[in-house]
């Protein structure tokens, strides 16, 4: 059996096993892991910062097996599979622990399904929450964004934050630094972990953080080729499949970790933190309710179903 | 060649250069466009508050539309840079035969990728695959914009081996430049 | 076959292709096809059309079409004709006024866009015939231009600089602070060396051919100086315009480079008269042209990136650098050469996406500053926009004064080149020219 190499794409800041993006950490820790639990029958290229392939575009390359795997933001293939838009739904996912339940529940058994008609297999369940650092003042409550200029970040996202009376702003991320800088943006709505490296704290005066509640939890896994996949032997893949498992509390913690440092990192550049409670989150649900989910109903034949599975997960 | 395939080949090339510079103007205007739509945008935002969810994608779309759409209008005008250091060295004779290799090497490539990009906007359409924006313009536009102007590209790079580099080669004469 | 032989292959056949005599466009994307056919799974093929689309589906590239047009358009009216006369009155005694003048536009440029072939072709459709007109030669010219529109980079705002500061986790602020004084200083230095070579283009023309434009001598009183202001109004609230737009926060660089467009086209339209058809087809056609031929060979330019990415080429490079264990500045050394040579092929933001990742903590180690360390980065950076046989700033150049050779673009260019080496070495012995600045503001 000869040794194959498989390469891995994300799109965030690259560092190394120790340090740096957790989500680059975690890519290399699966790596590494699987290296050895096959004796270097199988090898990874890691390519972070999108140095390979586009962030939106890893989901074509995985699907037609061109890329081996990635840690890909599902909802990013929303425009291919619409159904993927619920990796990023507001306040769907309440919570870290339930948004892990997904994937022994009926909702992960289905979103399993649709991703693997595509050709890709989800390997980690990772979800990442995220938080918001603004300009001007605080934001916590549905009624703090009304008239802000307000970057979402997404479809669903921008629903929700239109409905709450904001003014969605498209800006790329790569520009997302000086639209804050100048006014252009008064608050940006992202995960922790790029919250801090967008360094966004160097102009916001607030940041509302995922530490006690938040909106904003995007399902980013690992997810691999079918057809890569497919090529290993049976031994390789349950050695694949379970490091891949292993990984998912490494993700989490991490995840966790990051929404407390967000709160450092900005408190020492001077900001304001504030966190979002049980009631606030209440509120945005309901509006997420009128607006981003509906639309998703309403726009996707089982769009309901998936929304009432997501729902039941305890 | 016959006078009747010379009469059809002159009106085709003839059509396809009228085409072409409209082509020009096309991709002009739609740089302009963009600018305006820009503009536009800033101050909606700037003075009424009101950002558009659509101004930035829409003007990618047209940058996108208006690199590709001027592609073969930008070759007719030897306006695609190239380096021409090896032109003093080499006699003219080899010259000759380099320039019809260098058409041919990139006519194949041209008319490789329209026909993969042609392929792409029919999958993105067959697939209805939309931007994930809240505009969500159909993937298929910028794809069939890729594809057309490929497609004029390599139509044009044919035009210019005809009766550019196989024409010099038959009369040994120079004509044009790379 | 290994990874080495590999990337010799690859860079070989690019150069091949390269002195073809084909376009640079389809040369790189030529070289990308075949090694993507002879060593890649077929599967990649169907990647191509999307390779394309991702590349071009960024807003920020926007700004070199519009740029593009506003030089098209302020250099079909009088407004730069006006401009070039004004600096010329007013320093006509300095020697190599007019190309000094044109360095410090680059830089003023510099600070409203982040992007360097959009620098170069806001100037160079103004700049270059003004200074050809007054007998500069066509290598002066064109290397002034294209090294002046490097600065777009290192001045702030700097598209180049913020992918640096996210990969690398710096403060973009910082960095951005960072680049004030080392930009200045560089730009001081290119006019130094423009004097100096209009000296020695004069002390030529007085040697030999007798009669040249710049051998003609002139005087002006201040009356004719004053004179000139008024015309300069239009061209100062542009300008004004802008800046204001960018630093109050109407939009981002980006967006407000379409404000700059627009109010580019309104300038030659409502103040210079430039709306019959046959004056606006020509701008048209040629902000199509050049646009065109750019964006075309950055969107190629990502094909060959993807290929060379896909077999691991450029981070084997690093990776073995990295493992050699050199000294402090033998690896600083290196790390330059290696940023040099890719920076003769590939485009900047490729670069630092694919080589920083693996260089960087050997940077640390060696205990050099991120920050010294990101402006050093830029300034080779720079260098790769105008090294041949790939230098963006070069085909922008070409596109805009179509009949200067690209030999003569290219030794125009090659002092430039040798000035921004030093120029790292002076940075990396004095670091506080970098440092200073940020240090302040602690
Ligand atoms: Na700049
Ligand atoms: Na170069």
């Amino acid at each position: 059996q000869q040794a194959r190499t498989l390469k891995i794409s994300h799109q965030f800041p690259g560092g190394t096993i120790d340090e740096g993006d957790f989500r680059d950490r975690m890519v290399r820790k699966f790596a590494q892991e699987v290296e050895k639990r096959t004796n270097g029958q199988l090898k990874f290229e890691i390519y972070p910062g999108g140095s390979l392939v586009k962030p939106v575009e890893q989901w074509g390359a995985m699907a037609n097996g061109s890329l081996d795997m990635s840690l890909y933001p599902l909802a990013y293939a929303g425009g291919r599979v619409p159904e993927l838009n619920i990796g990023l739904m507001p306040a769907l996912v309440t919570s870290y622990e339930q948004g892990l339940r997904w994937k022994d529940a009926p909702i992960g058994a289905e979103l399993t399904r649709i991703v693997e008609e595509k050709g890709v297999k989800i390997i980690t369940w990772v979800w990442q929450a995220g938080g918001i650092a603004s300009r001007g003042k605080p934001i916590i409550n549905p009624e703090d964004v009304k008239g802000l200029k307000f970057r979402g970040g997404s479809k669903e996202m921008d629903m929700l934050l239109k409905a709450a009376g904001a003014s969605p702003t498209n800006v790329p991320s790569s520009e997302i630094y000086s639209a804050m800088q100048s006014g252009v943006l008064d608050a940006a709505l992202t995960s922790s972990t790029s919250l801090i490296s967008f360094r966004l704290h160097e102009h916001a005066k607030h940041v509302t953080t995922a530490r006690d509640k938040t909106f904003w939890f995007m399902f980013e896994p690992i997810m691999m080729s079918k057809a890569s996949f497919d090529k290993l032997t049976p031994e390789q893949q349950k050695i694949v499949l379970e490091v891949g498992a292993s990984l998912e509390k490494f993700g989490m913690e991490s995840a966790r970790a990051d929404d407390q440092r967000l709160a450092t990192v900005y408190s020492q550049a001077g900001d304001v933190v504030h966190d979002m409670n049980e009631a606030a989150f209440a509120k945005w649900r309901e509006i997420a309710r009128a607006s981003a989910w509906k639309d998703f109903e309403e726009r996707i034949p089982n769009g309901k179903k998936l929304l009432d599975m997501a729902v039941s997960v305890k | 060649m016959s006078v009747t395939a010379r009469f059809l080949w002159r009106a085709f090339s003839g059509a396809l250069a009228r085409l072409n510079l409209w082509m020009g103007y096309a991709s002009g205007l739609l740089v302009v466009g963009s600018a305006i739509v820009l503009t536009g945008e800033v101050l909606a935002r700037y003075f009424l508050g009101s950002p558009s969810d659509w101004a930035l994608e829409l003007c990618i779309l047209m940058l996108i539309a208006s690199t590709f759409l001027a592609a073969a209008y930008t070759l007719a005008a030897r306006a695609h840079v190239n380096i021409d250091i090896i032109d003093a060295v080499l006699p003219a004779g080899l010259n000759r035969w380099r320039l019809l290799f260098a058409d041919l090497g990139a006519a194949g490539l041209c008319g490789f990728v329209a026909v993969n990009a042609w392929r792409f906007a029919a999958l993105a359409w067959s697939e209805g695959w939309v931007s994930n924006s809240t505009w969500g313009p159909k993937l298929w536009i910028p794809f069939g914009f890729i594809a057309l102007g490929m497609t004029l590209l390599t139509l044009q790079y044919l035009v210019q081996i005809v009766d550019a580099r196989l024409a010099s080669l038959l009369t040994g004469g120079r004509h044009g430049r790379a | 076959m290994g990874v080495l032989e590999i990337g010799l292959m690859y860079l070989g056949a690019a150069l091949l292709l390269l002195f073809s005599g084909m376009p640079i466009a389809f040369a790189l994307g030529g070289v990308a096809l075949a090694f993507m056919f002879a060593l890649m799974p077929a599967n990649n093929l169907e990647n191509i059309t999307e390779t394309l689309y991702s590349e071009l589906n960024n807003f920020t590239l926007l700004t070199i079409p519009l740029f593009i047009f506003m030089g098209a358009a302020i250099g079909k009216t009088r407004a730069a004709a006006d401009l070039y006369e004004a600096a010329h009155r007013w320093l006509y005694k300095m020697p190599g006024s007019l190309g000094v003048a044109n360095i410090f536009g680059c830089s003023v440029f510099a600070a409203m866009c982040g992007s360097s072939p959009a620098t170069c072709a806001a100037m160079g459709g103004m700049g270059i015939p003004e200074m050809r007109k007054r007998g500069y030669s066509e290598e002066l010219a064109a290397g002034l231009i294209a090294a002046g529109g490097t600065l777009g980079i290192l001045i702030p705002p700097s598209l180049t600089l913020i992918i640096y500061g996210i990969i690398t986790e710096q403060s973009i602020g910082k960095l951005f602070i960072a680049g004030v004084v080392p930009g200045i200083l560089l730009a001081l230095v290119f006019a130094l060396w423009v004097m100096f070579s209009a000296v020695r283009e004069k002390a030529a023309a007085q040697a030999g051919r007798a009669g040249s434009e710049l051998l003609r001598a002139e005087f002006f009183t201040w009356r004719q100086r004053l004179e000139t202001l008024p015309r300069l109004l239009p061209f100062a609230l542009l300008i004004a315009l802008v800046m204001v737009a960018l630093y109050d926060g109407w939009g981002t660089p980006s967006e407000v480079a379409g404000v700059g467009a627009a109010g580019a086209l309104a300038l030659v339209v409502v103040i210079y008269g430039v709306w019959r058809w046959r004056d606006l087809k020509e701008i048209l056609l040629g902000t199509a042209r050049e646009s065109c031929m750019i964006m075309m060979i950055i969107a190629m330019a990502f094909l060959f990136t993807y290929v060379m990415s896909y077999l691991h080429i450029t981070q084997s490079m690093a990776q073995w650098l990295v493992g050699l264990g050199m000294s402090k500045w033998a690896y600083l050394f290196w790390v330059n050469v290696l940023l040099l040579v890719l920076g003769c092929f590939l485009p900047p933001v490729a670069i630092i996406l694919m080589v920083t990742p693996v260089i960087m903590p050997g940077i640390l180690a060696a205990g050099f500053d991120p920050i010294w360390f990101g402006i050093v980065l830029t300034i080779n950076m720079e260098m790769g926009l105008i090294t041949p046989p790939v230098g963006l700033n070069l085909f922008v150049i070409n596109g805009i004064a179509p009949d200067i050779t690209f030999r003569q673009i290219v030794r125009g260019v090659m002092p430039f080149i040798v000035i921004m080496g030093l120029y790292i070495v002076l940075l990396a012995l004095f670091p506080e020219i970098v440092m200073w600045l940020p240090d302040q503001s602690k």
